[in-house]
């Protein structure tokens, strides 16, 4: 795949295999070592660049995603008035010990202090949250930051704009690939591709076997496929958030990020969004590349089960509208059809309007965590009535647990019968449940599942 | 504060900040060689034949016949081979390389390579382990007497888990053989240990292997030794590449490729050396509210190959009493094999496991006898002119009191520790404990006198410029703006006027490793007595070289490892610090509230720099008692070998870590320094246990190992729960 794009001010064609990592071309192809390699799947962030002036782990993009998009990479930052005030706060506090993280650390700074010229510490430490540091604890780095925006005037300016060269794209650089030219072995060059539209997409769909790239970060962890990659970022039809009068309507390629930014987006999915992975991943990261990839970990996925969400899938043959809970076919199995996308996720709005919720993801750590039980949970009261109640359990076995006949227990009933019925549905969902063992044993996520189950209504019906 | 401490900009901020830094991996790869290294893929086996697939022209392989020197590794025994012979011992022990200039292309061969065993029993856990490496013991008084008198005996076992260093700049090497000197360049530490490493493994003159430290990112005691091993490894291979492959340059000179190894990280987290598993079983004897005897055993999990464990064991023996004054006492340390990844160093060197476990008993012992744990400890400490463990002397003050002083009115820990006791209810419970510990400064016993003999330069040139040579390695640690402020200092002259380059053999004497919290206090002193002497003879416009060597101070008791007898370490310096945690009663994760410490490092010879390393330790020590947790299952394999798997903190795990510092200054020490950068590592893990045990309410009879899991807590927390094993 021919790939064009704009590093730093200066336009570059590149020529081979789609579905390289952003990294390796910056660093084996272009030169750019400032992006450093911790770890090639997302967890450490010293990788991180700006593409198209959002924080992205470029271990975990493709280099066929970046068709005509803007990278900035530190040797490009470094360039800027905005950088040498961050210079100036980082050796102030002598936050830079092995430096490994820092070209990150120092993008993930710009990336905050581009939309919050006044963050809290708080929101340092949120911005910060992708970007391991093993030496410093923190301290000087959260604090440099925040010096940063005290001294200096972070609305001023656009930094994607600054770079080498006031006008961007005057130099042009030609490179191909560098790997795969050792005898015997001919260069395995996956092609990729772009659609404008989503009938192009659908048309291309239906002509090859496709693997739909929306995010990516899923994918480019695996990445053991030989599927081209179907690129879904130009694809407007799939970047929508809107409502009609029964559903919030979430285009399959809307990013976490652009969700957590949204007014529409429920405090149910804010929730559950905020506590994906970090910004850098949150930036390219989509909730219908959560769905798609099927995995029980899913924190978005799990909203949708709990909300009882629509899928609405196409191809070129026409669309279909499933629920949620008939999509999965076991663990990384989908009733997608091989030229078939994920093209819209609808949330019903009426039980989120109307009642309240409950969040909780379990994970090893605040960030950068695969949930280990994630619990989402809807409840309305109507008459002093249960109206609805509607509990998803994810993390817990192959598929995202939704079981609307074990909340019927208490649907319907007063308040004070539901009381009395909850050691029965406590005792419903024991049975009920049959945990995996990973990570953490089988006993500990049915015991977490049942707390939080048993919270949530204590909270609700007073128990 | 002396002017010393005043904060400067780091000699390596620049290039580091802006990402011009080349760490080994960013070196451009054309025209080198890659490595990839062919594992032993079972725990204990014999191996019978390796069998390779065809390979194309420009790709061959390297193994322990290729080896022109010896083939074995010097750490301080020599049993570590450069490559496998016969027999394999771990999951991971290296049988060969396979070479050529595609990496993808090698990455294929090596795993198209079949290596045949025959597999052998394999001993994967301390208690299974019958392989002794290393047996020390040391004591004085009456022991048995004291227990046989005891009003109470307690008896307890502690365990520690792995730690992982988790540098983010994964090991690498890139060698090669020109002219009939091997040159290295890499992630290390210790580039003289490189240097020995590799003349004996090539056979080759001191003088024609030249070993450069590449910009380290990040060792904490994960590139000590290690390195020596990987260097070996690749520099073997370059040496045959350059009989294979090399060409000649135009004098006739062999002029083989670069051949390149830089690890991705899982072959870094899963093969390469990390902290000792520990089991430490200890015995008091309490008479009239006072621990009068402590009778303690130490076991620490060598892993395959015996590499720094005899240096380790050495330490956490020495620290096992901790910081009381106990006058019967027996200690005995085992170091064992297993047929498991071999240990190493890393940041504490022996002395986390040891102190977590003695500041656990006594936390224990107080309990039980219905005292406050930080009041019972305050009760025992040592004092200076007291015999340390080891019958040496604490020379110097012991500002412990006054340092838990400055902890406790920082972080309200009377009235937290008080609130917290009464019986908690509701989703969060919380807790706070205290720890209280030295770190003996630089290395144990007599190796500085005996071994490393430590010798520096300082290299004028006309225009006034002043180039410091010594061997030690900045990984981040900030050596390179500490030692450029004390030649500066003492010179008179800007800071920026002094030059300051990664070690290179070629030109730097050996003032020896970057370890042991030594560089600072031992070659830091004598670059402030060659600074002096450089300015005494003084000749401006005139190039001149000035150097220093080590010298023992008079004052110590001398150390005997055969009988642990006298001063193990000059000074000491000490550690204070509270931990407070809140746990979720519904899930049993914990959240770490914040952490109050105090430090006595001696002077800081950088205020931001000592900060940083505290703060950067503090967390290393939160993160080892929790959150990082790495296990070997059945059949001998590490499966926490990822960042998603092997948990370090982020920045929103990280509470603001409060740091301050006290000054007890060692004379002998630049300015009154002391070591400092392993020290706030050490106690952190006690402290944290502490905390939780209130929280979760199992002060008596609680939690003796780390780390803690959330699934424990969460049995503890739900009613009539047992603690998961």
């Amino acid at each position: 795949m021919r790939v064009d794009f704009i590093v730093n001010g200066e336009k570059v064609s590149w020529e081979g295999d789609a579905a390289q990592r952003l990294m390796d071309v910056l660093r084996d192809d272009l030169g750019l070592t400032g992006v450093k390699c911790g770890c090639r799947e997302g967890e450490c962030g010293a990788c991180s660049v700006l593409l198209d002036g959002r924080l992205v782990n470029s271990c975990l993009v493709a280099i066929g995603r970046v068709q005509g998009c803007v990278v900035m990479t530190i040797e490009g930052y470094r360039t800027s008035a905005r950088f040498a005030l961050l210079d100036r706060c980082f050796a102030a506090r002598s936050a830079v010990q092995c430096g490994y993280c820092i070209p990150g650390m120092a993008l993930a700074a710009e990336a905050l202090l581009a939309v919050n010229a006044r963050p809290t510490e708080a929101e340092v430490r949120e911005a910060l949250a992708g970007n391991l540091c093993r030496c410093t604890g923190y301290n000087a780095i959260v604090g440099a930051v925040l010096d940063a925006a005290e001294a200096g005037d972070w609305e001023a300016g656009d930094v994607s704009l600054l770079g080498p060269g006031s006008s961007p794209g005057q130099a042009h650089r030609s490179h191909s690939a560098s790997a795969g030219v050792g005898p015997g072995s001919a260069p395995e060059v996956t092609e990729g591709y772009t659609p404008r539209s989503l009938a192009e997409a659908l048309e291309m769909m239906a002509t090859e076997e496709l693997t739909p790239y929306a995010g990516g970060t899923d994918l480019m962890v695996a990445k053991e496929q030989g599927r081209p990659f179907l690129f879904l970022h130009e694809v407007e039809e799939l970047r929508h958030v809107v409502e009609d009068e029964q559903y919030l309507r979430i285009g399959a390629a809307v990013t976490y990020a652009e969700l957590l930014n949204d007014a529409l987006t429920p405090a149910l999915l804010q929730e559950a969004v905020a506590t994906i992975a970090a910004p850098g991943i949150r930036n390219v990261g989509t909730l219908g590349g959560n769905i798609a990839n099927a995995s029980p970990k899913g924190d978005g996925a799990l909203v949708c089960f709990a909300t009882d969400s629509l899928l609405r899938l196409a191809s070129s043959r026409g669309e279909r509208i499933m629920p949620i809970s008939e999509f999965y076919r076991g663990r990384g199995q989908t009733a997608l059809e091989p030229d078939e996308l994920l093209v819209e996720v609808l949330l019903p709005k009426v039980w989120l309007a109307s009642g309240d919720h409950g969040f909780c993801k379990v994970g090893g750590r605040k960030a950068l965590a695969i949930s280990r039980v994630g619990f989402a949970g809807l409840f309305s009261l109507e008459d002093n009535r249960v109206a609805h109640l509607a509990l998803a359990f994810g993390a817990v076995e192959d598929v995202v647990i939704r079981r609307p006949e074990l909340d019927a227990l208490l649907i319907g009933k007063t308040v004070a019968q539901a009381r009395e019925t909850v050691a029965e549905y406590l005792a419903a969902w024991d049975a009920a449940l049959c945990p995996v063992q990973g990570r953490v044993s089988a006993a500990y996520r049915k015991q977490v599942c049942l707390n939080l189950t048993a919270d949530f209504l204590d909270r609700h019906l007073g128990v | 504060m002396h002017v010393i401490s005043q904060q400067v900009v780091k000699k390596d901020h620049r290039e580091k900040m802006d990402g011009s830094a080349l760490y080994v991996g960013d070196y451009p790869q054309k025209d080198m060689l890659h490595g990839s290294l062919i594992r032993s893929t079972l725990a204990h086996a014999l191996v019978l034949e390796v069998e390779y697939p065809p390979l194309p022209e420009g790709y061959f392989w390297v193994d322990c016949r290729d080896i022109p020197g010896e083939n074995s590794v010097p750490v301080v025994e020599d049993d570590l081979p450069v490559f496998a012979e016969t027999e394999v011992f771990y999951r991971g022990d290296v049988i060969a390389m396979l070479v050529g200039p595609d990496a993808r292309e090698v990455e294929r061969l090596a795993a198209a390579t079949i290596v045949l065993y025959e597999e052998l029993p394999a001993v994967l856990d301390l208690d299974s382990a019958d392989t002794v490496f290393f047996d020390y013991a040391y004591g004085r008084g009456e022991v048995d007497a004291a227990f046989a008198q005891a009003d109470r005996v307690y008896e307890e076992d502690f365990s520690t888990g792995y730690q992982e260093q988790g540098y983010l700049d994964t090991q690498g090497m890139i060698a090669c053989f020109r002219d009939g000197t091997l040159t290295i360049h890499g992630s290390l530490q210790c580039p003289y240990y490189v240097h020995g490493a590799l003349v004996k493994a090539l056979g080759l003159a001191e003088d024609k292997v030249r070993v450069i430290q590449d910009v380290t990112g990040g060792g904490f005691g994960g590139k000590e030794a290690f390195p020596s091993l990987l260097a070996a490894q690749v520099a073997v291979a370059a040496y045959k590449a350059a009989g294979l492959v090399g060409g000649d340059d135009a004098s006739g000179g062999a002029v083989g490729p670069e051949v390149r190894v830089v690890f991705n990280r899982r072959e870094d987290m899963e093969y390469t050396s990390k902290r000792h598993p520990s089991v430490c079983h200890f015995k008091a004897a309490v008479k009239n509210g006072r621990v009068t005897a402590l009778d303690l055993d130490v076991r620490f999990n060598s892993g395959a190959y015996t590499t720094l464990s005899p240096v380790v064991l050495q330490r956490g023996i020495i620290s096992a009493p901790g910081v009381y004054a106990v006058p019967h006492l027996r200690v005995h340390g085992r170091a064992l094999r297993t047929n498991t990844v071999p240990c190493g160093a890393f940041r504490g060197f022996g002395a986390p496991q040891t102190f977590f476990a003695i500041e656990r008993l006594m936390d224990h012992i107080a309990i039980d006898l219905g005292i406050e744990p930080l009041d019972f400890k305050l009760a025992h400490l040592v004092k200076q002119g007291d015999p340390t463990s080891t019958g040496g002397l604490y020379h110097y003050a012991v500002p412990l009191p006054q340092m838990v002083e400055a902890v406790l009115e920082r972080s309200d820990f009377c009235a937290k520790r008080q609130a917290y006791a009464a019986l908690q209810e509701g989703r969060y419970r919380r807790g706070i404990g205290i720890s209280l510990w030295f770190h003996g400064a630089g290395f144990t016993g007599s190796g500085e006198r005996d071994f490393i003999k430590a010798r520096v330069g300082l290299r004028k040139d006309a225009q006034g410029r002043v180039e410091i040579l010594t061997a030690n390695t900045d990984m981040g640690q900030g050596i390179k703006t500490t030692f450029a402020k004390i030649v500066a200092h003492e010179l008179g002259i800007p800071y920026d006027k002094i030059v300051v380059s990664n070690a290179d053999t070629s030109f730097v004497p050996n003032s020896g490793p970057t370890v042991a919290s030594r560089s600072l206090m031992t070659v830091g002193e004598l670059l402030r007595r060659a600074a002096i002497r450089l300015r005494d003879e003084w000749m401006e416009g005139e190039e001149q070289l000035v150097e220093e060597h080590f010298s023992e101070p008079g004052f110590t008791v001398p150390f005997d490892l055969a009988t642990f007898s006298g001063d193990a370490y000059p000074t000491y310096s000490w550690g204070v610090t509270a931990v407070e945690l809140s746990f979720d009663a519904l899930t049993g994760s914990n959240e770490i509230v914040g952490s109050w410490s105090c430090f006595d490092v001696g002077t800081p010879v950088d205020l931001a720099v000592v900060v940083g390393q505290m703060e950067g330790g503090v967390l290393q020590g939160l993160g080892y008692a929790s959150l990082e947790q790495m296990a070997v299952d059945a059949a001998g394999r590490i499966r926490n070998n990822s960042y998603s798997d092997y948990l370090l903190p982020t920045a929103l795990d990280a509470p603001v870590l409060d740091v301050q510092l006290h000054v007890v200054e060692y004379p002998f020490g630049p300015y009154g320094a002391k070591g400092a950068g392993e020290l706030p590592l050490v106690g952190i893990p006690a402290a944290f246990i502490a905390a939780a045990e209130q929280a979760l309410g199992t002060d008596a009879g609680g939690f003796c190992h780390i780390p803690l899991t959330a699934e424990e807590a969460l049995a503890l927390l739900s009613a009539g729960g047992e603690v998961v094993a």
